[in-house]
């Protein structure tokens, strides 16, 4: 069974990700929900100690070893068919897996290069359809070691690819570049300074979110701080087919709540706070409400063909087939059951950059 | 009377001698008393002086018995003179000693003298009958009144009018400067009804501390005032009256009143915040000294609170423009502060603490001087890029209040900080004096915040 594998440099926040999935998915009300393996414990208790560390507005710890996590994504679909006389309605239920192999950073690390912890995580890699990309823009503001953790792994994974038959000169995978950190200042002032702020209607919190069809831009301008950075998304764009990259700007915390007023306060974003034990690191200020945490997930699973589905137990008779292997060259061709997509309605774009809300 | 019908007893001699004091209001009508006394002829000469003061004088006569020769000639009549009213008094003497040769020789020369036994010395006499008289001028206390240009002038309150007799008190609130090494001077002048001339009749003076005295002026005798209320004794002044005068400023600049206001954050270790409170105590005793009227403010403020863990204390002021002592007391009590269990750590309500300043200035305080003793940046109004520090939770900006503040007239600022303080607040707020707290010299910096500005002497009382 193909796996969908979460990439990044460390402390690129893919563990808190991890951890706000649960949440998200709890707060979205979409259907969705998380399910372990039977007799997979440890996803089990990864799980819940991620979810319940969120919960008390704490950072969960960072993963130090390669060890892969498993969950299953459930929802209860109701299907209309027959024609104006003989209509029936089927309920069945829809599997996503979800084989999320969590690196730990570290194992990508430049300097890794050859060791078997690096080894090993390519051959992750190669094994998935789907990638989780999670780019760091202040990591890379301050450390710009971004290309170094990106190149390499590159060229390493394309170079498994090059002898198998119907090799295009790309990786096949579907990539899903993450921009994480959006609810941090520099990344939140960035966007809404080039003006790609929107909001949903819909959202009684009037949260600002980056469209997906900005996030790409985004990204660039966010690379482009650095000269280096430039580079990630090049290679990003060269290894893999650009038709299969797409772009999310993220947040697993998501931003501050004005106690006030019940909404964002454009003025006070941040919803982290110094931790008071002095070690340098932050706790969650607020409640956790994530942002676009769960959507790149549920925009691999209509892409990579490791979607099953399970009949419902009574009242239809619906069923779904289950997907054959990838191969490079996937693409959507009409016959892959029909993707879960989020039950959010798409934002808005403003006319205008973010304006300032008055209490 | 006595049986003699030319000797009158010690009574009459009371009575006539208090007649003549009332005749003799104008300077040099005087009067003479012979005094055969025991052993001595005294002649005494009585009249007032120009403030109406009576004036008593003695010549006391060689032995007449070692003199030979005509005594009369010789020593009395020189003395007495062409004077009109001459009395002649036997005191301490009996009968016998009535008509001696130089008795006889004054009743020749002045067959209109009038004689007197009285059983007590002139000396004595005269003094209680002085002591009784009733004033014949005004006496006035010299003040001083400031006008509202700064001058000075000189000016006299009235203590007790014409017919004063002892006893005689009147209550005055005066206000006493800092002065000179001599003090303040407590003159009181005579003048006469219907006139503007005054003289000077008594000059004391002690060092006073300054401040505001209710004062009583008692008449003890004619040309003798006693001053009760005032902290220090009265002596007399040996300097001459118009040196005293003289030394008088035509102006008195007169230092404004000072607001001292003390900021003083709760933040960071115990040892630090009690470090901001001995130096802030220091400043507060240098500025509650010699001035009565310098005011003091307290506001203390911590970081905000973000969360239910956190504790959040509004800046507050704890005094405002109240007496130096005061305030004191307040800051005092701070002593054995403990930081919380957890807090903001990157920020304190510096904002709002100046915003506290600035909503309760008022130049009737006086002339501010802004003492802050902190560290932290203060939250700004809005999330901040460049600090990432939280913002004021009312969305206050400190620049904003702190521009209120400095457009107070005169206002000066100073800082006490930490090793490491940066940031455009604390230099903005260090404008006048920056100095480590641990190292501040605060004499020093009172000086250069004109806390402890030297003011010019006034040396007489100012009327409050």
């Amino acid at each position: 069974m193909s796996t969908i594998a979460m990439w990044g440099a460390p402390s690129s926040g893919k563990t808190t990700f991890l951890a706000a999935l649960s949440l998200s998915l709890a707060q979205q009300g979409t259907g969705w929900k998380l399910a372990s393996e039977e007799g997979d414990e440890a996803s089990e208790r990864a799980l819940v100690n991620m979810t319940k560390a969120m919960r008390n507005r704490e950072f969960p710890k960072a993963t130090g070893l390669l060890h892969d996590l498993r969950w299953k994504l459930v929802r209860q679909v109701t299907e209309t068919s027959g024609g104006w006389l003989r209509k029936k309605e089927l309920t069945r239920a829809e599997v996503l897996t979800l084989d999320l192999v969590d690196s730990g950073g570290e194992f990508v690390a430049a300097d890794n290069y050859g060791k078997d912890s690096q080894v090993e995580l390519v051959k992750r890699l190669q094994e998935s359809r789907g990638i989780v990309y999670m780019f760091d823009p202040i990591r890379e503001f301050e450390l710009r070691d971004t290309f170094d953790h990106t190149f390499g792994i590159c060229m390493q994974l394309l170079g498994k690819f090059t002898g198998k038959p119907g090799f295009d000169g790309y990786l096949p995978h579907h990539v899903a570049v993450c921009v994480t950190k959006f609810d941090e200042l520099p990344v939140f002032e960035s966007a809404r300074q080039l003006g790609l702020l929107t909001t949903d209607p819909d959202d009684p919190h009037e949260f600002p979110r980056v469209a997906e069809e900005d996030a790409r831009l985004l990204f660039g301008r966010l690379c482009d701080a650095n000269g280096d950075g430039t580079m990630v998304r090049q290679t990003l764009e060269s290894y893999f087919r650009p038709d299969r990259i797409r772009y999310f700007v993220t947040s697993a915390v998501g931003f501050h709540v004005n106690p006030d007023t019940g909404v964002f306060d454009p003025d006070d974003p941040q919803n982290l706070l110094p931790d008071p034990k002095g070690n340098g690191g932050n706790r969650v200020r607020g409640a956790v409400r994530p942002i676009n945490v769960v959507e790149p997930l549920l925009w691999l699973s209509t892409r990579v063909p490791s979607a099953s589905a399970i009949p419902a137990p009574a009242g239809g008779t619906g069923t779904q087939a289950a997907l054959p292997g990838s191969l490079p060259g996937d693409e959507d061709d009409g016959t892959r059951a029909p993707a879960a997509r989020s039950s959010q309605p798409g934002p808005t774009r403003l006319a205008q950059p973010w304006e300032r809300v008055q209490p | 009377m006595s049986t003699d019908s030319a000797i009158w007893d010690g009574e009459s001699f009371r009575r006539t001698v208090a007649g003549e004091f009332m005749a003799s209001r104008a300077r040099g009508s005087a009067f003479k008393i012979v005094e055969f006394g025991a052993g001595a002829i005294t002649v005494w000469k009585v009249d007032r002086d120009a403030t109406g003061t009576p004036r008593v004088r003695s010549w006391p006569l060689p032995d007449v018995t070692r003199i030979g020769g005509d005594f009369f000639r010789r020593e009395l009549e020189p003395l007495i003179g062409t004077t009109e009213r001459v009395l002649v008094v036997f005191s301490s003497l009996g009968a016998e000693y009535r008509n001696p040769r130089e008795v006889e020789a004054l009743r020749l020369a002045r067959p209109r003298v009038a004689e007197y036994q009285c059983p007590a010395p002139v000396e004595e006499q005269l003094r209680d009958i002085i002591r009784d008289l009733p004033l014949t001028q005004w006496y006035e206390l010299v003040v001083l009144r400031q006008m509202p240009s700064g001058r000075i002038g000189l000016d006299s309150h009235p203590l007790f009018p014409p017919g004063a007799e002892r006893g005689y008190a009147e209550r005055v609130r005066i206000r006493c400067a800092p002065a000179d090494g001599h003090g303040i001077v407590f003159a009181v002048v005579a003048r006469e009804e219907d006139s503007d001339d005054v003289r000077p009749l008594l000059v004391q003076s002690a060092v006073i501390a300054p401040g505001a005295y209710e004062v009583t002026a008692e008449l003890t005798r004619p040309g003798h005032v006693r001053f009760r209320g005032l902290p220090a004794e009265l002596r007399p002044d040996p300097r001459p009256w118009q040196e005293i005068i003289d030394a008088l400023p035509d102006e008195v600049t007169r230092r404004s009143p000072v607001h001292l206001i003390c900021l003083l954050e709760l933040t960071g270790t115990a040892e630090q915040v009690d470090r901001r409170i001995v130096r802030l105590e220091a400043l507060m005793a240098l500025a509650g000294t010699p001035d009565d009227s310098t005011r003091v403010s307290l506001v203390t403020y911590g970081p905000h609170g973000y969360d239910e863990r956190q504790r959040e204390e509004p800046a507050r002021a704890l005094a405002w423009a109240a007496d130096p002592e005061r305030a004191l007391a307040v800051l005092r009590s701070l002593r054995g502060w403990q930081p919380p269990a957890e807090e903001y750590p990157r920020a304190a309500q510096l904002e709002c603490a100046l915003e506290e300043v600035a909503s309760r200035l008022d130049a009737r305080d006086g002339r501010p001087v802004l003492v802050a003793a902190g560290t932290r940046h203060p939250h700004p109004p809005r999330a901040d890029l460049s600090t990432q520090i939280l913002p004021c939770r009312r969305r206050v900006d400190w620049r904003r209040q702190l521009a209120a503040i400095i457009g107070s007239p005169g206002v000066r600022l100073a800082a006490l900080v930490e090793p490491g303080t940066a940031g455009e607040a604390w230099e903005r707020l260090g404008r006048d004096g920056a100095e480590l707290a641990k190292l501040v010299d605060v004499h020093a910096l009172a000086r250069s915040l004109a806390l402890t500005e030297e003011p010019q002497p006034v040396p007489f009382p100012l009327l409050a």
